[in-house]
């Protein structure tokens, strides 16, 4: 599904270049789980807007489904963003000036789903994560945990076959992280490819797959598989 | 002309060599009747301009604080697919809503007062609604001509900067 190829990203600042990102190569198939982790400032959240689409890598080939995404025009890129990809954000990054019901129902706007459609998807949704009661409260008055939830559920709203996760449980406490990532699994198990972001050993381990950066590269693939 | 004018002024002076020959031109006359209302016309041009720029800082002023204030909203509705024309209708739209009140406000006073003024000539226009349409887009032009430059730097922004919540 995703193809990373020597991607590098860097920040020229006057007679300095800073990677961010050095020859990253990546293969990720299609119902994945995979977990980057790495610590701060090591370029995950980089990474995450690139396999995204939100930023560009500098140099290196990006093949989404098959399609070089270097080579992408923007109208097409943002077609792509739109129906493939679905992004949960640690911060939530709801609007609070709309209600739950609004906030989960906006990328549907964007995708020029019909009137009737969007209801129907937008109740379908409210009801699989149990905030129907919530629907006309706004963003401020849920908890962290519940906001997530919106969080969520506003991100898989366009059924998307990607869904990136950056630090989803970072700011909540244990008893709700593991009810988002008990979320995250079951999407998983419904074909969902699913790249989070995280500093808890924990939240990865409900991924089947952990990547490692360090300092912009990959360290090693997968420490478990590593001989004793 | 001038030899009419002189052959005039000897005429006169056969039939009233007393009275002094004094003659003017109907079209200065009528002109001088309508030296008022150039005056007005550039004393309110002026003010017109004056009004409009003033309005316009303000409004630019404004337009420049709802983009900053709705930074993070604008980088989240990105994310969620907003293309930069949805952007910018976004945040023109609240402007567009003011400049149709102002405009249903301002009718009315407007048709009124020229409506008095116009009373004044004998041979005057007809107030149509072209008009009104005319001064209405106008003001509608101008707005979206200093909105549009803050609104369009707000839309092209990278959302990854404006999420960056760290």
């Amino acid at each position: 599904m995703i193809q990373l190829r020597n991607i590098d990203k860097y920040i020229d600042k006057r007679f300095q270049r800073t990677f961010i990102l050095k020859g990253i190569d990546l293969d990720i198939a299609e119902g994945e789980f995979v977990t980057i982790m790495g610590p701060s400032g090591a370029g995950k959240s980089t990474l995450l807007n690139i396999l995204g689409f939100l930023d560009d890598a500098s140099e290196g080939e990006y093949n989404f489904l098959g399609d070089p995404v270097h080579n992408l025009s923007e109208r097409r890129k943002s077609d792509y963003h739109k129906s493939h990809i679905g992004f949960v954000f640690q911060a939530y990054h709801l609007i609070d000036e709309l209600t739950v019901y609004e906030n989960i129902e906006m990328p549907l706007l964007y995708r020029k789903v019909k009137g009737k459609q969007r209801k129907a998807m937008v109740a379908d949704i409210l009801d699989r994560f149990n905030i129907v009661a919530k629907k006309d409260l706004f963003p401020p008055q849920l908890s962290g945990g519940q906001q997530q939830v919106v969080g969520v559920a506003r991100a898989i709203i366009g059924s998307p076959k990607l869904l990136l996760a950056d630090e989803p449980t970072g700011n909540l406490h244990s008893e709700q992280s593991e009810q988002i990532m008990g979320m995250f699994k079951k999407l998983n198990d419904e074909g969902v490819t699913i790249i989070q972001v995280t500093h808890s050993d924990k939240m990865a381990a409900y991924g089947n797959r952990i990547i490692n950066l360090k300092d912009g590269a990959l360290v090693r693939e997968d420490p478990y598989e590593e001989p004793a | 002309m001038s030899e009419t004018i002189s052959s005039l002024s000897g005429v006169w002076n056969q039939i009233a060599p007393k009275e002094p020959f004094n003659y003017s031109f109907l079209d200065e006359m009528v002109a001088l009747q309508y030296m008022e209302e150039q005056r007005w016309k550039q004393i309110i041009s002026f003010s017109s301009f004056m009004a409009i720029a003033l309005a316009c800082f303000g409004l630019f002023g404004l337009a420049a604080l709802t983009a900053q204030r709705r930074t993070k909203e604008i980088g989240i509705r990105k994310v969620m697919g907003a293309t930069i024309a949805n952007i910018v209708t976004l945040l023109s739209k609240d402007f567009v809503k003011l400049i149709f009140i102002g405009f249903l406000i301002a009718i009315p006073v407007a048709w009124y007062v020229l409506n008095q003024w116009l009373a004044e000539f004998a041979y005057r226009i007809e107030l149509g609604p072209g008009l009104f349409i005319f001064a209405g887009l106008t003001a509608l032009v101008i707005a979206l001509a200093t909105i549009s430059w803050q609104s369009i730097k707000a839309a092209v922004a990278n959302p990854v900067e404006s999420l960056r919540s760290e």
